[in-house]
């Protein structure tokens, strides 16, 4: 029954607990409400009490000072303040006031008793409803002094000779003009207070309401009390607190010692102390009660739980333990038992379960009894395997001590190629030199985990090692031509100061080792060292690793080749090179500007010569008129020069792009061009199918259009012919595809000696008289031609023609392009 | 034919500061015997004065052509010109552009800046009095001018 235990020991309290819970707080809300409203309704009974006795007072003094405003009052009292007590007017006066004012103003119960007026000046009594109170002084009375000022209560007094409790008013008697013509004091009885105070609070049988002074006397008696006296001080947490000048609501026990709730007022204007009692027994009643039904209450639910409980739990266990039973009897090995349940529930589908697994269980049994017997066989095969793999590898081990012998032969075959190779090393015109890298290698093999050598993060982080890393290469052997090319005494200091010759050891990790490192067998690259003694050195390297050492690194053979003349004349000559570049461009600003402002002056200079050649012509005779010609005519060559010049320096510095160009489209303009001049001369303009260049357009026009102007105005006695031709060529230098192109013509040819001279700018053969020109269209042609990259000769024969050779690169890029 | 010969004078403004071309115009324009007024300003700065009629220049009239040289102190042609086109007012007189350059480069900006044409000077007197024919050919009498009122 375990499970039922369990299942009554969370039910219960699961349900138990929150019904408490919620039983306590309906309760303990029940019962503050009472207790609230019960304070409230305390308090508000000493807040009524108080306001009833306020007005009592009140009421009786607006009945004093209505009997001070009376006219007749004051003027009796002026009367008999101005009279001597023994003339008649003084009597009648006094005896108005007592039977009119004073006497017809006494209360039977519950008000003032008596009515007294005291001497404004003595405080003797003058006037009084008691005749036995005339005469007597009470000018050291509190409601004297301070009545003759304004209307004044005094606090309530327990006088205890006479077992009363009293309380004075008293207020001035003012003239009109503010005479003060005496006090009046009214005189009340306070035993009625009692009857006040108790007056209808009986809400409760034992409630009751009293008042307590600074002395801790009871000034008005509880209701109970009848035994108890006003002298008898008392001492209670209600009183005590309250006397301390509280206002509040406690449960305290009461003057009897009863359990009470007292609500309790200090009362500053009386000096008094007002509490209202009620015994907790009665009071609380309501709330006794509701506990007691919440008890009942609980009680039953709790039985009706735990019923429900047993039932509801036995109704659970009952299939678990068909289940449990069964579960032994399959344990103990009887495979064939079966559930037997007929329900609809998960218990149901337990069982089924339940049986299943067991039918599985029967059929694992049977297929584990024919694994064990299989497992056995195997043992048995694998004994016998072991046997025959033993056989084998004894025979192999025999082998292997035969192949050693082998071996050892091949290594003599390998050495006596050693010593041949050590022959061709040493006597090398080239510099060789045998390195050993297998420790870098094994240094870098562990660090890097056989991973491709990306030596760039490697030289960030290790920068400082590097030169000790790369210690562990050793150098084995050099010839004696490296040990010249480094300038070293002999192969000892060599060794010991290899090092010296290395420039940059980045350079070197990156170009020479890590390469090798990622299984490079040949490296060739070109470089700077340094020799021993310190001179720059600049090489070709070789490095080779031989076959078989590609991952030991044992054996590295380096070659130096060294190429310091042929780099020293190199650089040289890039430096001639940018020199005469920026030279070059300093003369094409300086024509190009200076021709440009030569232009102006050269201009005016002609302008004006003409203008007196035409307008003072009359006046000059023969030889003047010839110098002007001479003039003008120098001054047109100059600007023609001029104009020559610029254009000269313009071929470098206003060429165009290059474009492909047709050739024989450029032909056709510059025949158009020459249309005058060929028509004159009657020539004739041959040309073959040009090829498109890579070429400025305009330039190409200035050339052809140059060379062919040339045939035409230098021709001989026969009608000029100009023939162009295209041949494609290798150049011998670089061995690159150019362009041959040929202009003959059958003019008047060119001596040899001025084959140079035709090129140069200004450079003439012929007088002004004999052919016009300035010399420069040849100039510019060469100009062109070397702006293309390509060069111009002539071949001549005088008397039969000349040939203008010119080559043009055929691929399209060209050098110096702008 | 269209033409100008009912108006009564042209208005030239020649921008120049070189005496000797400024001569030299004043001669070519004798020796066609031009029916023109040739007012003369030596450089881009007094010229833009002159068209906005600024200063000294409040009472010239409005040119119908106008002569420019490149080669300018204080403000050269090409900025005058950058400045004749922007202006609202100035924009439509026809600007002959007259310089001793034949680089096409120059020629090529002028044309951008909104030149109307592009001469080169000639070298000899006779040329410099053949290019005046020309455009007073072309332009006093060929060409149909904007009227001055466009020009406020």
């Amino acid at each position: 029954m375990k499970i039922f235990q369990k299942l009554l020991f969370y039910f219960l309290p699961i349900s138990i607990i929150p019904l408490i819970i919620v039983v306590s707080i309906n309760y303990a809300s029940s019962h503050y409400y009472i207790h609230n409203a019960l304070e409230t309704h305390l308090s508000s009974i000493n807040q009524l009490k108080i306001t009833s006795f306020n007005r009592f007072v009140k009421t009786n003094t607006y009945l004093l000072e209505s009997i001070c405003q009376r006219p007749l009052v004051i003027d009796n009292l002026v009367k008999m303040l101005d009279h001597q007590r023994t003339d008649p007017e003084y009597i009648i006066s006094k005896n108005n006031l007592i039977y009119i004012h004073l006497n017809t103003n006494v209360a039977e119960t519950g008000g003032i008793e008596t009515f007294s007026i005291l001497h404004p000046e003595t405080g003797e009594i003058i006037a009084s409803s008691d005749p036995s109170l005339i005469g007597k002084f009470k000018e050291n009375k509190e409601y004297y002094i301070k009545g003759r000022q304004e209307t004044f209560i005094d606090q309530i007094t327990y006088l205890i000779n006479e077992k009363r409790i009293v309380l004075h008013i008293s207020s001035p008697i003012l003239t009109p003009s503010g005479r003060l013509v005496g006090v009046l004091v009214g005189h009340i009885n306070l035993n009625e207070l009692t009857d006040i105070i108790q007056k209808d609070t009986n809400s409760f049988s034992s409630q009751e309401t009293y008042l307590v002074n600074k002395a801790h006397l009871f000034i008005t008696l509880p209701k109970h009390t009848d035994n108890l006296n006003y002298q008898v001080p008392v001492f209670t947490q209600g009183i005590d607190n309250c006397l301390a000048g509280n206002t509040s609501v406690e449960e305290y026990n009461n003057y009897l010692g009863i359990p009470v709730i007292g609500s309790y007022n200090w009362v500053p204007d009386w000096q008094l102390c007002i509490l209202t009692e009620v015994e907790q027994s009665i009071a609380l009643q309501p709330t006794e009660q509701l506990k007691t039904i919440y008890v009942i209450l609980l009680f039953l639910i709790i039985f009706i739980i735990f019923g429900l409980a047993v039932i509801f739990s036995k109704n659970f266990v009952k299939p678990i333990q068909i289940l449990n039973k069964s579960a032994k009897i399959i344990g103990e090995g009887n495979l064939d038992h079966r559930i037997n349940l007929t329900s609809t529930n998960e218990f149901m589908e337990l069982s089924q379960s339940f049986n299943q697994m067991a039918e599985n269980l029967q059929i694992e049994q049977y297929q584990n009894d024919v694994m064990l017997k299989e497992l056995l066989h195997a043992r048995i095969n694998l004994e016998n395997r072991v046997d025959e793999r033993t056989k084998e590898l004894k025979i192999a081990q025999e082998n292997a001590l035969s192949m050693v012998d082998d071996l050892r032969v091949s290594r003599n075959i390998a050495f006596e190629n050693e010593i041949n190779f050590r022959t061709i090393f040493e006597d090398s015109p080239i510099a060789l030199l045998e390195k050993d890298a297998s420790e870098l290698k094994v240094f870098f093999d562990k660090t890097y985990d056989r991973k491709k050598y990306e030596m760039d993060e490697y030289l960030k982080k290790y920068n400082l090692e590097i030169e000790d890393k790369l210690k562990l290469i050793k150098l084995k052997h050099v010839n004696q031509a490296a040990i010249k090319l480094y300038e070293a005494k002999d192969e000892n200091e060599f060794m010991q100061n290899h090092y010296k010759t290395i420039i940059d050891y980045d350079l070197m990790l990156k170009e020479e080792i890590i390469p090798i490192l990622n299984g490079e067998t040949f490296i060739r690259f070109e470089g700077a060292k340094k020799t021993i003694k310190g001179n720059d050195l600049w090489t070709i390297t070789n490095i080779s690793i031989p076959e078989g050492y590609e991952y030991s690194l044992e054996k590295i053979l380096i070659s130096i080749q060294d190429i310091t003349p042929i780099k020293n004349v190199q650089t040289e000559l890039k430096i001639k090179a940018l020199e005469l570049e920026k030279s070059n461009q300093e003369l094409e600003s300086f024509a190009y500007v200076a021709s440009h402002d030569l232009q102006e002056p050269l201009r005016m200079v002609a302008s004006y010569l003409q203008l007196i050649q035409k307008r003072y012509t009359d006046l000059l005779d023969d030889d003047g008129r010839e110098f002007i010609k001479y003039a003008i005519d120098g001054a047109k060559r100059m600007k023609n020069l001029i104009n020559d010049l610029l254009q000269f320096s313009r071929i470098e510095t206003r060429g165009q792009s290059f474009s492909n160009i047709n050739l024989n489209t450029v032909i056709e303009e510059v025949k158009l061009n020459l249309k005058e001049h060929i028509e004159t001369d009657q020539a004739t303009i041959i040309f073959d199918d040009l090829p498109q260049v890579f070429a400025d357009y305009g330039q190409m026009i200035q050339l052809f259009q140059n060379l062919i102007a040339n045939g035409i105005k230098f021709h001989g006695t026969q009608k000029p012919i100009i023939k162009i031709s295209c041949e494609e060529i290798k150049n011998n230098q670089n061995q690159e595809t150019q362009y041959l192109f040929t202009v003959e013509d059958n003019g008047i040819g060119i001596k040899q000696e001025y084959y140079e001279r035709i090129f140069v700018i200004f450079q003439r053969l012929h007088t002004q008289n004999e052919i016009e020109g300035t010399g420069i269209g040849l100039a510019i042609a060469k100009r062109i031609i070397e702006r293309h990259s390509g060069t111009i000769w002539v071949e001549s024969e005088e008397g039969v023609g000349s040939k203008f050779i010119f080559t043009l690169p055929k691929k399209k890029e060209v050098k110096n392009a702008k | 034919m269209p033409n100008n010969f009912d108006k009564k004078k042209i208005d030239i403004l020649l921008i120049e500061d070189s005496p000797g071309d400024v001569r030299l115009t004043k001669e070519a324009l004798n020796e066609i015997k031009m029916d023109s007024e040739l007012y003369i300003v030596n450089d881009g700065l007094e010229a833009y004065a002159f068209l906005l009629k600024k200063g000294k220049y409040q009472n010239v009239p409005t040119p119908d052509l106008i002569l420019l040289d490149l080669n300018l102190p204080r403000m050269d042609g090409r900025e005058l010109l950058e400045l004749i086109k922007e202006q609202e007012s100035l924009k439509s007189i026809p600007v002959i552009v007259l310089s001793t350059s034949n680089d096409q480069e120059d020629v090529n900006k002028l044309y951008m800046l909104q030149a109307n044409c592009y001469l080169t000077k000639p070298v000899d007197f006779l040329g410099f009095v053949e290019l005046m024919k020309a455009i007073e050919m072309f332009w006093l009498r060929l060409v149909l001018l904007p009227s001055k009122s466009v020009k406020k």
